[in-house]
């Protein structure tokens, strides 16, 4: 995706992860679903995976559509 | 055979229900939210999905707020049970379903009051009968909003007031039939509406 690394979004449930999903989309904002890093976190399931450069503005659309996040981690 | 017991669960149902269930069955099969692999990841989207319509439906903002239950009477218990304390008092009517009277007088026993308002013989009941049962620690309304045995509708947009209902039969009616959606003007607290239980039988009645 980009050679500046990547930003991971831990979310609280898959439904979550599906719907910062589409709210990226629509603000433009590429990302992949990719399984939880276990070094981040011991829950199963999937996260949500956007370059490093566009964190600030992912996160921006995800607080302004009422996300609740868990976590942010650049890897 | 003529099916005539619409009013305990609709037949035919649609096709897409079992064209869903089928689908499902052959090409998804895994279970959402429990792991990473595509198939579990398209089990998940197909429930979102389904989050996403049902707000539509009802005007809901947000999605994730959203709480599936196996039927009508668990989500009723769920709602009455999580909102009322001792003290608190509940309006309801005379025409209630056992799925609606019969947790609240569970509660009045624990302590919650209860005023059941009573309808006219065709079933039709006054808004303004609900008004004036309203009390200083009224915390709740709790109305079915169509019978399913007689059939009549509530008026509950005219109410100005916010109300727990339980929409098995309209909900269903309204998609079966459908209707664009349930009218913006409902005064829908999302936090006090018995959403899933309306969702989890979308019936034609």
């Amino acid at each position: 995706m980009t050679a500046g690394g990547y930003t991971v979004f831990l979310v609280y449930s898959t439904s979550y992860v599906l719907r910062a999903e589409k709210l990226l989309r629509k603000a433009r904002i590429g990302s992949k679903l990719i399984p939880v890093p276990r070094h981040l976190s011991s829950n199963y399931g999937v996260c949500i995976r956007i370059a490093q450069t566009d964190r600030d503005a992912a996160q921006q659309a995800l607080q302004e559509a009422g996300m609740e996040i868990e976590g942010v981690h650049d890897i | 055979m003529i099916y005539f017991d619409n009013a305990a669960t609709s037949w035919p149902k649609p096709p897409g229900v079992a064209e869903a269930m089928v689908h499902f069955l052959k090409e998804v099969g895994a279970n959402p939210g429990r792991a990473a692999h595509r198939r579990a990841v398209d089990a998940g989207r197909i429930v979102y999905e389904a989050r996403e319509a049902v707000c539509e439906l009802f005007h809901a903002p947000n999605p994730l707020r959203l709480v599936w239950c196996k039927n009508v009477t668990e989500a009723l218990n769920l709602a009455l049970r999580g909102l009322l304390r001792p003290g608190d008092h509940v309006v309801t009517s005379s025409m209630e379903h056992n799925s609606m009277m019969r947790p609240m007088r569970a509660l009045e026993q624990d302590g919650a009051e209860l005023t059941v308002v009573g309808c006219s013989p065709h079933g039709v009941l006054d808004p303004a009968d609900v008004r004036a049962a309203i009390r200083p620690n009224t915390k709740l309304v709790a109305l079915n909003h169509a019978s399913n045995v007689v059939g009549t509708l509530l008026r509950w947009r005219r109410s100005g007031f916010d109300w727990t209902t339980s929409m098995a039969s309209c909900a269903g009616w309204a998609c079966t039939a459908r209707r664009p959606r349930i009218r913006r003007s409902a005064p829908f607290p999302m936090a006090q509406c018995v959403l899933a239980s309306a969702v989890s039988t979308p019936r034609t009645k």
